[in-house]
């Protein structure tokens, strides 16, 4: 007796990415809807039926209905699986949430929602405890009545819930899930969610991690868990399966010369075999001479054209006078006084001052350089 | 450049071609007075320079003649080393053509001519630029003092300069800077205060920033209502739940149904109660009812045997007393008969009285009626004389009072006439003896003697006596006061007289007299009369005759029964028959006294006798045969004997039936809790057709909403706000960027600008010496002159007078020239009557700076002023008649 199954959580349909354009957005909205047939052919490959999600399904309890159909279209669409969805605290079990709308059009019939706590037979002897959350925030470990759940002897324990264990922290909200559950609740295997990397908290306790990542942040995002269970007691086997589309970077870099920026650029585009589908975060410090920094909007604008996004934050970026520098301005001492006093104000003006002086020098390098041929 | 001839044809005043050849390249002077044609050779240099012959604007109308035509221009000229001829015909005969005269001579024709002529003069993009700052023309002297970068002038001048300045070139790119900041600026903001630019992109990003604000609150709000519908419609779904729950209903269910039940059982019972109650009352009515036939039966019987008796007792005595009274009735009917025959004669004998009574009088009315009839006719005598006199009086009557004026003014012609008579002349007539009726008066023959006075009185005292065959003789009267006082009286009264006379319609006074004399005495006969008829019908003829005629009816007198009767006999007859009368009535009175009272027991015994009959005949047919009276008693007897026995029945039923049934309070309770819970089940379905409906409502709002997306819009459209507001902060970035760019470059060229100035003043202060020793010019960076500061003072621009403003607008422009000249881009200076303010002292030395300027470059002055410009020197240009085609 044993199974197999893909433990995934954090879906979050229907999340919208306002902050970006509207083009971008919109790919990033359905890439997490194609994630699901990814997420189909893992389990089938690997010859399971059951796929657990493990809460925040979908983003919000506010989407609209047709976002909630297209998902359940989905999984419909694929009826050879099971799909098991647990509610989480971005669409808990709360009447008149998201679950109160989809059952009112009905759950296709390979889909079962996990609205309350409670066991459900996956196969036999096979028991899926499931600790689905019922409101958006709370402090009272879901998982907590699994320790005194009897089963039948000799069955396989599978836990779902969703949440942070108390030992993370790092989210800024407290843990809610006790790390040694599994062991607490005798569970073969605690399949979690929440936590959008994948991480492993112990032998049997896995965060999968959202399937397709969402945000700037390198935590190993954008992979599903394919978990078997031989046996009563047997240490599961985990497998990560990379099922992201887009790979989120965020690259910080500080720069000496204007070389540094070729050399960022390159190590974010090796990230990705597709530079189409980088979303790219650059926070860039250092220095750069004057006439660099008239060419850094040049250069973004060229990295821009590769990738799906990009977002470059340079007000750590400073500016260096080299006299040299100004030789782009060609012999001309007025010019290059403007320059100078642009430089000073950048450097040593009041703070507030100082960013606009060195976008108003970065503006008279661009200037210049967009004057005319034959120009005095 | 050097121009060295210009031809013209069609061009202004010169219809037929005129040419000016010859030029010499340096000073070269053109005189000619107002309306020859100067400045139509000056507009056809600019035209033929600056527009190209495709053109057809304001400078090509100008010099259009009126009469029509295609202008035609051609000017030679040498530039860069080599000789040129320009030749350009406008409107419908339109060429152009280019051509070296010297050299390679290359000919270029059509559009190829303008952009070659604009490099070989060093135009940029069509505009005049330096030239067009050279070349002044009439009437523009006064205002040329900051060049128009309209027509390229500064932009060409600070070319130049910046030539000449090698270590400043900056300056030109740094305005050029400016000029691209500004254009930047433009596009973001507005000018000086730099606030959003109305459609430009930071104030389009501004205002999709709010729009999104806008759009975010309005999401929020929608997300929030969605939120409350939602849970609205879980809470009414756990209401209806909670009502519709199976347990709960199958208990409600259940719970009535108990209570039907038990109320059903108990309302049964009491209807048991109530049907033995109903009986007992039925049986009880039975008994009441049988006892009460009894009594009354028997009662009924003994009141017939009673009534029998009675009648039987009362028919024999009653028979007596009618017969007795039968009697009684004979004798007063016989009594009756008398006394009505003692009336009639009682009547008849009133009557012989009353008419013995009108008899009498009758006779006296008749007799009075007699003496009456004559006094009227006796009246109407007198009425009829009384008419005659009347009439006869009203043909007499006179106005008195006028009649006294009439005699009394006659009275008063007669005194002034005895008057007048009196103071007329004597005049006696004496004819000699055998004369006589020899003298006239007024054609009458006078008799002798004394003349009558009153001749002389009439003809107004004036006596004219003719003597035919003699004479006439006038005596008149002294003219006294009395005498025309007597005139005039006379005339008064005579005049008086007369009116009154024809008022009174008489001939004469007397007339009048006598009519005085008849009336009175008619009126004195009608008084007489009057008195007469008074004493006789004192109330008036009408009344007399209205009481004969009364009188007259009063005697219509009945007749009598016996005429022969008289009064006496007949009041004898009544009293007798009266006696008579009064004796019978007593008698009659005396019997009805005597029999009233049989009668009045007769009648109270038939009463008594009709209301036992009557009641007997009510009893007899409720009653059976008398013989059968015993029977049907004990009978009925019998029948309450078994009510009663019933009525006690029903009362032991009815006391068993209520020991079983329990009290009404307790009944009401049952059905009390019936209804309770059947107003509970009824509540329960309105409040759960109140939650259908609101979750219907909820449920229609929700899917409206939900088409919308709203709600759903929320995160994104916080995304798109975060993001609008990242431009807005990248507009506000880049505008402050900008701007503190251009206040850098501000600064950096005002710091050159002095330096910057410094081969334009070079140029410019050796011509300035010559016209205004010891003076100096301060001017901006666009080259326009502020001020001129001589050791005197300094005079603002404003304040110059006009001569000396268009000095300093032609030295200016020397020392441009000379610029021009040493950066090897020569070019001529035209001045089209530009010194016509200057006076001659100072016009000699502007001709001495012109002369010196004419060194460096060709200065071509066109002027009207033909002594003044001998002074000028340099070579003189005159007009020579063109063909319109040159040989080359």
């Amino acid at each position: 007796m044993g199974i197999k199954f893909v433990h995934t959580a954090d879906w979050q349909i229907g999340r919208a990415f306002g902050k970006f354009d509207a083009g971008t957005a919109a790919r990033l909205e359905v890439a997490r809807l194609d994630c699901i047939e990814r997420i189909g052919a893992v389990a089938r490959v690997g010859g399971a039926r059951h796929v657990l999600v493990a809460g925040d399904v979908y983003d919000s309890p506010d989407l609209a209905s047709k976002v909630l159909r297209h998902l359940m279209e989905a999984l419909r669409a694929q009826p050879d699986l099971r799909w098991w969805l647990l509610p989480g605290n971005h669409d808990p079990a709360r009447s008149g949430g998201v679950w109160d709308r989809i059952l009112g059009f009905g759950l296709p019939a390979n889909v079962t929602a996990l609205l309350a706590p409670g066991a459900h037979i996956l196969d036999d002897g096979v028991h899926l405890l499931a600790a689905p959350l019922v409101a958006k925030q709370t402090s009272q470990d879901p998982t907590a009545w699994m320790d005194d759940f009897e089963t039948p002897a000799g069955a396989i324990r599978i836990g779902l819930a969703h949440g942070s264990i108390t030992t993370f922290s790092s989210e800024g909200d407290g843990g809610i899930i006790d790390p040694a559950r599994a062991k607490g609740a005798r569970l073969e295997y605690l399949a979690l969610g929440d936590w959008h990397g994948t991480t492993q908290v112990d032998s049997r306790t896995w965060y999968s991690g959202t399937p397709e990542p969402d945000r700037f942040r390198d935590n190993a995002a954008g992979n599903v868990l394919f978990v078997q269970v031989d046996g009563p007691g047997a240490v599961p086997a985990v497998t990560p399966h990379r099922t992201a589309r887009y790979t989120w970077v965020q690259e910080a870099e500080t720069l000496q010369d204007v070389d540094g920026l070729a050399r960022v650029e390159a190590r974010v585009l090796s990230r990705a075999s597709l530079p189409s589908q980088l979303l790219v975060r650059l926070a860039l410090t250092g220095r750069l001479s004057a006439s660099a920094q008239s060419g850094l909007a040049a250069w973004r604008e060229g990295l821009e054209g590769k990738v799906c996004h990009l977002e470059v934050d340079a007000s750590g970026l400073g500016i260096s006078v080299d006299p040299t520098d100004f030789a782009a301005l060609g012999d001309d001492r007025a010019l290059q006084t403007v320059a100078e006093r642009l430089a000073q104000a950048a450097i040593d003006g009041p703070n507030e001052r100082r960013e606009v002086a060195k976008a108003a020098l970065a503006k008279l390098f661009d200037l210049v350089s967009r004057m005319p041929a034959g120009a005095p | 450049m050097k121009i060295r001839a210009i031809r013209v044809r069609d061009v202004g005043h010169f219809a037929a071609g005129a040419a000016l050849e010859g030029l010499s390249g340096r000073l070269d002077v053109v005189v000619a007075n107002n309306e020859i044609g100067k400045s139509t050779i000056f507009r056809a240099l600019e035209a033929v320079f600056f527009e190209k012959h495709t053109g057809k604007g304001g400078r090509i109308q100008a010099i259009t003649p009126r009469a029509g035509g295609s202008p035609l221009i051609e000017v030679d000229f040498d530039v860069g080393g080599a000789s040129w001829r320009i030749t350009k015909q406008f409107d419908r005969g339109r060429r152009a053509v280019l051509s070296e005269l010297s050299g390679a001579r290359r000919q270029l024709r059509g559009g190829d001519v303008d952009d070659a002529l604009a490099q070989l003069i060093g135009l940029q993009d069509g505009l005049p630029g330096r030239l067009g700052f050279l070349w002044v023309g009439q009437g523009s002297a006064l205002s040329p003092l900051a060049p128009d970068n309209k027509r390229g002038e500064s932009s060409a001048l600070h070319k130049f300069v910046e030539q000449q300045v090698a270590d400043l070139t900056g300056g030109g790119r740094l305005r050029a800077l400016r000029a691209m900041i500004a254009a930047e600026l433009n596009v973001l903001a507005t000018g000086a205060r730099r606030e959003p630019k109305a459609h430009g992109p930071w104030k389009r990003a501004i205002s999709q920033r709010d729009d999104l604000k806008q759009k975010f609150a309005a999401a929020v709000a929608a997300q929030t209502q969605s939120r409350e519908r939602r849970e609205a419609m879980a809470a009414n779904r756990l209401q209806r739940d909670a009502l519709t729950a199976p347990d709960r209903v199958a208990t409600a269910n259940n719970n009535l149904a108990q209570a039907i039940a038990a109320r059903d059982a108990a309302l049964a019972s009491r209807q048991l109660l109530r049907d033995a109650q109903a009986r007992s009352h039925v049986l009880d009515a039975a008994l009441d009812r049988a006892e009460r036939n009894a009594t009354i039966l028997q009662g009924q019987i003994e009141e017939a045997r009673s009534l029998e008796a009675a009648i039987t007792a009362a028919e024999p005595g009653l028979a007596a007393a009618v017969a007795e009274l039968a009697t009684r009735r004979s004798a007063v009917e016989g009594l009756n008969a008398r006394i009505a025959a003692l009336m009639i004669q009682e009547q008849r004998a009133q009557h012989n009285v009353q008419a013995a009574q009108q008899r009498a009088l009758a006779q006296e009315a008749q007799m009075q009626l007699a003496a009456r009839l004559e006094a009227l006719l006796a009246a109407r005598a007198l009425e009829a004389d009384l008419a005659t006199v009347a009439s006869e009086l009203s043909g007499t009557t006179v106005d008195e009072a006028l009649l006294d004026r009439l005699i009394a003014a006659d009275a008063t012609a007669k005194r002034a006439s005895d008057a007048l008579a009196a103071g007329a002349p004597q005049v006696t007539i004496e004819y000699v003896p055998g004369v006589s009726g020899a003298i006239t008066m007024d054609g009458t023959l006078l008799s002798g003697g004394p003349l009558d006075p009153s001749h002389a009185t009439a003809s107004g005292g004036r006596l004219r006596l003719e003597i035919p065959g003699v004479g006439v003789i006038t005596v008149e009267a002294a003219a006294t006061a009395d005498r025309a006082r007597n005139l005039a009286l006379r005339v008064e009264a005579e005049t008086t007289l007369a009116q009154g006379l024809a008022a009174l319609d008489l001939q004469n006074l007397g007339e009048g007299l006598i009519r005085r004399q008849q009336s009175a005495a008619l009126r004195a006969r009608f008084n007489g009369l009057q008195a007469q008829m008074t004493a006789l019908v004192p109330a008036g003829l009408a009344a007399f005759e209205a009481q004969i005629e009364s009188t007259r009816a009063a005697l219509d007198i009945p007749p009598l029964e016996a005429d022969t009767l008289d009064q006496g006999a007949a009041s004898v007859g009544l009293q007798q028959v009266r006696r008579d009368l009064a004796e019978e009535r007593e008698r009659l009175g005396s019997l009805q006294l005597q029999q009233e009272p049989l009668i009045e027991a007769i009648a109270r015994e038939e009463a008594t006798l009709s209301a036992h009959r009557a009641r007997l005949c009510t009893l007899q047919p409720k009653l059976p045969e008398p013989t059968a009276w015993a029977s049907v008693l004990a009978g009925l007897l019998e029948n309450t004997q078994m009510a009663r026995d019933a009525a006690n029945a029903a009362l032991r039923e009815l006391a068993a039936v209520r020991q079983n049934v329990g009290d009404e309070a307790a009944v009401s309770a049952l059905e009390r809790r019936v209804s309770a819970l059947e107003a509970e089940q009824k509540k329960d379905q309105q409040h759960l057709h109140t939650i259908a409906l609101a979750m219907e409502r909820l449920h229609g709002e929700e899917v409206i909403a939900d088409a919308q997306e709203v709600a759903a819009q929320v995160p994104r459209i916080d995304g798109e706000l975060q993001r609008a507001e990242a431009d807005v902060q990248r507009h506000e970035r880049d505008v402050a960027a900008l701007a503190l760019l251009d206040e850098t470059l501000v600064a950096s060229d005002a710091a050159n600008l002095d330096r910057f100035l410094i081969p334009v003043v070079d140029n410019l202060n050796p011509y300035l010496a010559l016209v205004f020793p010891g003076a100096h010019l301060t001017m901006a960076g666009d080259f326009s002159v502020n001020a001129l500061k001589r050791p005197s003072g300094t005079s603002e621009l404003n304040v110059m007078s006009g001569g000396t403003l268009e000095q300093i607008a032609v030295l200016v422009r020397l020392a441009f020239a000379s610029l021009m000249a040493d950066a090897g881009a020569a070019a001529p200076l035209i001045l089209d009557d530009a010194l016509v303010y200057t006076d001659d002292e100072r016009l000699k030395l502007m001709f001495k700076a012109l002369a010196r300027g004419a060194e460096r470059h060709q200065i071509l002055f066109l002027t009207c002023h033909q002594n003044a410009s001998d002074a000028l020197g340099g070579q003189r240009v005159e007009f020579v008649p063109w063909s319109g085609e040159t040989s080359s």
